[in-house]
């Protein structure tokens, strides 16, 4: 094949005819329908599996309820009201029919709904942790980016391991101790803030907020500083360094775009995780959100309460991690094409 | 096993491995030696402070807080370690017999979906449920977070062994008909047994913690029984007066936990080392020069060295590479000729284990004189020297739009606005022959083919018309009709602004079609520098037979492959680098040898050419 030197021809062959913005709407209805029937199904799993929570208890848990003392009408009122007295398979039916309109049943230790208690506590469980993944992802990225950024050339030994020794010891640090010492610091020896409940609105967020943070922070901190050297090892990076930018432009607009996606990915986790998981750090600091409520419905075996908390928290972590691929599709339009 | 070793001589890994001995010995030698101390109550010394006998104090009920904690380690590790391995070895079972389905992948794509559910579904709620269905107690919530932490191991398993599945040696025993589980046992799980042991570490050191959460939240152990929970949850409820009986097993808690994560961190790290060596000192960098505006790079004697974990290694060793205005100039060689490190040590590029040094390294200075900070140092080189790269999809950026990216170097040194850069991308992809070029700027590299993104590198090396364009490898990841058209755009873009070109290739047919001049690397030097239309003839030995072995110019029909490896650049030889390897070797190639010039801008690195030219200079070298 010889080669045409002087005027090369012009390459028409892939300029896609048609608008790309209409090809990039097409790919995101089919990438947002294929998110929500996944999301449809394991609300449906949640479900089913919170129905059966009951069902698994060993023995009866009517009687594990009350005790050994019960009379047998106390007992036969407690099972007509879980329902253990119809068949299973209606008992499901009215149990996911209950669920569909919103109706989680009673408490049956306050003769409270359910999805009212439900809904008043949500909003602070939900407060807490975006507060405590915020505080997780900005802490995290921020210092994960720059000890990443300064021992990626293997210079600064010094730094690289009072990093991974100070960030392993906090990552081992348990939520109840921290939020312990938090309390015993900030609120009764300097006094700066409040020591329980959400009545004094933004102060009394920082410290719970603090103590649900350290830990997921500082793992997700080592995260992100591998994460920074991968992404210094890219091609693009480099290509980055042929364009001679200053290193704060190259770290702002090729690395931490690239860390931020799996930092992003992790915060979903974390998020998920400090929604169900910030049961100690509430208990610690009498937070009035979904976690005291589950330990409290927990010790008096209040089965309807568990099961309704741990189904609704159960959707919501799913909800946020659809969000959360949203988001990610967004930022890296790549995988929208993912057949996943 | 040394290996082994090594991974624990850091300070921190030998204080961890210490921390870990002694509460081993505490969890053994804790009940015979500290068991009364820890049970019996003793009312009248109750809520003690802290003192030489009782580190800790004492509780309500005079117990040493100490005592119990030492006690209780026992029990509290044993828990760890149950839920920690328990949960690793049933992840690990799941995770490959997921990646077995390969048969079924419906089944096997549900399977992985209700993982990813159920990795999502936070650790502790599941841990709590489980201790509602089964009751409170220190068994349950050691089955509730051994259950809590099986999909994320099981996860790891699948994703690792998915790999190993499709590996030849498992396929083969698939064939001989060997059932699975004997496969599973026999080919799969010793070669994840690493990676699972360091994540069955991890699990433990999470697990830790997570079973004294349920203790302290009263779900776990129940009284009289006592662990590290229990003994800190009563520490904690008197915190104001006597902070020692929490901060004493809190201590012990975070101090046991961090260990085990940071050995379970420094075994997996050993596993899959990158590690990060900086190089043995700073590095030679490019002088500006005013006066001679005709050579547009020289350079003297450069050399490479690469810090690595196995000492260092100089790949490049004394190349002498002068660029005039105008000039395309190849570099070829094999892979491992050190050709590509060159033009990366000339662009700047190298990683920073890298040391470049060079007797003289010069560049046309900037018009606005001698660069004097970091700043218009940048400038400089953004003006002078371009890049491109081989392989275009990983050397763009997948989430910013291209025409940014094309344009980025000329916002940030030439301080264009948002729209002068773009129509400046615009202009420099359509010089790169890229139709519909206002189009094609606000789309992302993944929407281009692979050519298209070839000229897309292009347009972004030539943005700012530099004096000089390194190319490399530019054609090597384009089929054949796409390379054509690439190579006439380089040729076209020379031509049209006189930006001289270095260009870098394997392939002595592409080079002859498109350079000025060419030079044959071989083992970090320069063995021959000839004129391109004088390629036909070479004279150095390892030309010739990379010639031999080129099909693509029409002389030559036979391909004779080269015997024989190219040099380790870890151990070079001392004389000619092809002499292992050279058909016509004699002792005096143990000798350094140097360019000599056997005609017009022909020079060689043979003992042989230098014959030649002593005994007579027409003397035609023998084919």
């Amino acid at each position: 094949m010889s080669v045409a030197v002087g005027e090369p021809r012009v390459s028409v062959g892939d300029v896609r005819a048609g608008a790309p913005r209409a090809v990039g709407l097409r790919r995101w209805a089919r990438f947002i329908a294929r998110r929500a029937a996944s999301l449809l199904v394991i609300a449906f799993i949640l479900i089913v599996a919170t129905f059966f929570l009951v069902r698994l208890i060993p023995g009866d848990p009517a009687a594990r309820l009350l005790g050994d003392t019960a009379t047998p009408d106390a007992y036969e009122m407690v099972r007509e009201r879980l329902g253990l007295d119809e068949p299973v398979l209606s008992q499901l039916v009215n149990y996911v029919g209950g669920v569909v309109r919103f109706d989680l049943g009673t408490s049956l230790v306050s003769d409270f709904s359910v999805a009212q208690l439900i809904g008043e506590r949500l909003g602070r469980s939900m407060l807490l942790a975006g507060a405590g993944t915020a505080l997780v992802l900005l802490t995290a990225m921020v210092g994960g980016v720059t000890v990443g950024v300064m021992t990626v050339t293997g210079r600064r030994r010094g730094l690289d391991n009072s990093f991974t020794v100070s960030t392993g010891l906090l990552g081992s640090v348990p939520e109840y101790v921290l939020a312990t010492v938090l309390v015993l610091v900030f609120g009764i020896w300097l006094g700066w803030l409040p020591v329980a409940g959400a009545d004094a609105g933004l102060r009394s967020l920082i410290l719970p907020a603090v103590a649900v943070a350290v830990r997921p922070a500082a793992t997700l901190a080592r995260i992100v500083r591998l994460e920074t050297f991968e992404a210094f090892s890219q091609d693009f990076v480099r290509t980055g360094r042929s364009k001679r930018l200053p290193t704060i432009v190259l770290v702002a607009r090729h690395v931490v775009p690239n860390v931020l996606t799996s930092a992003l990915t992790m915060g979903g986790v974390i998020l998920g995780s400090l929604l169900g998981g910030a049961v100690v750090v509430e208990t610690v600091f009498a937070w009035p959100g979904l976690g005291t409520a589950l330990i409290t419905a927990v010790r008096a075996s209040d089965y309807p309460t568990i099961q309704g908390i741990v189904l609704v928290l159960g959707i919501a972590v799913v909800l946020l991690n659809t969000i959360i691929d949203l988001v990610l599709a967004a930022l890296d339009p790549r995988r929208l094409q993912d057949g996943v | 096993m040394r290996n082994l070793l090594g991974t624990f001589r850091s300070v921190p890994s030998i204080a961890a491995l210490i921390v870990l001995v002694l509460i081993l010995f505490a969890a053994i030698f804790g009940e015979p030696l500290f068991g009364d101390a820890a049970r019996n109550p003793d009312v009248l010394n109750a809520e003690l402070g802290p003192s030489l006998a009782q580190p800790f104090g004492t509780d309500q009920l005079g117990r040493d807080v100490f005592a119990r904690t030492v006690v209780s380690a026992g029990p509290t590790l044993l828990r760890a370690l149950l839920s920690g391995l328990g949960a690793a070895a049933v992840g690990t079972v799941l995770g490959v017999a997921i990646s077995l389905q390969r048969g079924r992948p419906r089944l096997q794509s549900l399977a992985q979906r209700v993982l990813e559910t159920s990795l999502a579904f936070p650790a502790l709620l599941t841990a709590i449920f489980v201790t509602a269905v089964l009751g409170s107690s220190g068994s349950a919530a050691t089955i509730g977070i051994g259950l809590a932490l099986i999909p994320g191991l099981a996860r790891l398993a699948q994703s690792m062994s998915a790999s190993i599945v499709e590996r030849d040696f498992v396929r083969a025993a698939e064939q001989l008909g060997l059932r699975r589980p004997k496969i599973l046992f026999r080919e799969v799980v010793p070669n994840l047994a690493e990676t699972m042991v360091t994540a069955a570490a991890s699990a433990t050191a999470l697990a830790l913690i997570a079973v004294s959460a349920l203790s302290f939240l009263q779900l776990g152990v129940q009284a009289p029984d006592f662990d590290w929970g229990t003994v800190l949850a009563a520490g904690l409820s008197r915190i104001y007066s006597a902070p020692w009986a929490a901060l004493g097993p809190a201590a012990f808690i975070t101090v046991t936990g961090a260990s085990i994560a940071y050995l379970a961190d420094a075994i997996g790290r050993r596993a899959n080392r990158r590690a990060v060596i900086a190089a043995t000192g700073p590095s030679a960098r490019p002088e500006a020069v005013t006066g001679d505006d005709d050579i547009v790079l020289d350079v003297r004697g450069l050399s490479v060295s690469f810090a690595t974990p196995m000492g260092e290694v100089t790949p490049v060793r004394g190349v002498d590479l002068t660029v005039r205005r105008g000039e395309i100039v190849g570099i070829v060689g094999e892979s491992g000729s050190g050709k590509s490190v060159t033009s990366m040590a000339i662009a700047e590029l190298l990683p920073p284990n890298a040391r470049v040094r060079a007797d003289r390294w010069t560049m046309v200075a900037p018009a606005e004189g001698e660069p004097a900070d970091a700043a218009s140092r940048r400038r400089w080189m953004a003006q002078r020297i371009g890049v491109v790269f081989q392989d275009a999809m990983t050397s763009l950026n997948p989430a910013m739009r291209v025409g940014r990216q094309i344009s980025e170097s000329a916002r940030v040194h030439r301080g264009l606005g948002r729209s002068e850069a773009q129509a400046l991308a615009v202009e420099r992809l359509g010089e790169v022959r890229v139709a519909a070029p206002e189009l094609r700027v606000g789309q992302f590299p993944h929407e281009f083919s692979g050519g298209m993104r070839q000229r897309v590198v292009i347009a972004t090396g030539m943005i700012n018309h530099p004096d000089l364009l390194i190319a490399d490898e530019p054609t090597t990841a384009l089929d054949v009709t796409v390379q054509d058209e690439v190579l006439a755009l380089l040729r076209h873009l020379n031509r049209q602004d006189g930006s001289s070109i270095v260009f870098i290739s394997h392939d002595l047919a592409v080079v002859s079609e498109l350079c000025d001049r060419v030079l044959v690397m071989y083992g970090g030097t320069i063995v021959e520098e000839l004129p391109a239309d004088q390629l036909a003839e070479p004279q150095h030995p390892y030309t010739r037979a990379l010639l031999a072995a080129s099909p693509t110019l029409d002389t030559v029909q036979h391909l004779a492959a080269i015997p024989g490896n190219p040099p380790d650049p870890a151990m070079y030889p001392p004389g000619c680098p092809f002499a292992p390897r050279c058909p016509h070797v004699s002792d005096r190639c143990a000798e350094p040898v140097s360019l000599v010039s056997v005609g017009t801008g022909h020079r060689v690195a043979c003992v042989l050419a230098a014959d030649d030219r002593a005994d007579s200079s027409d003397v035609e070298v023998p084919a």
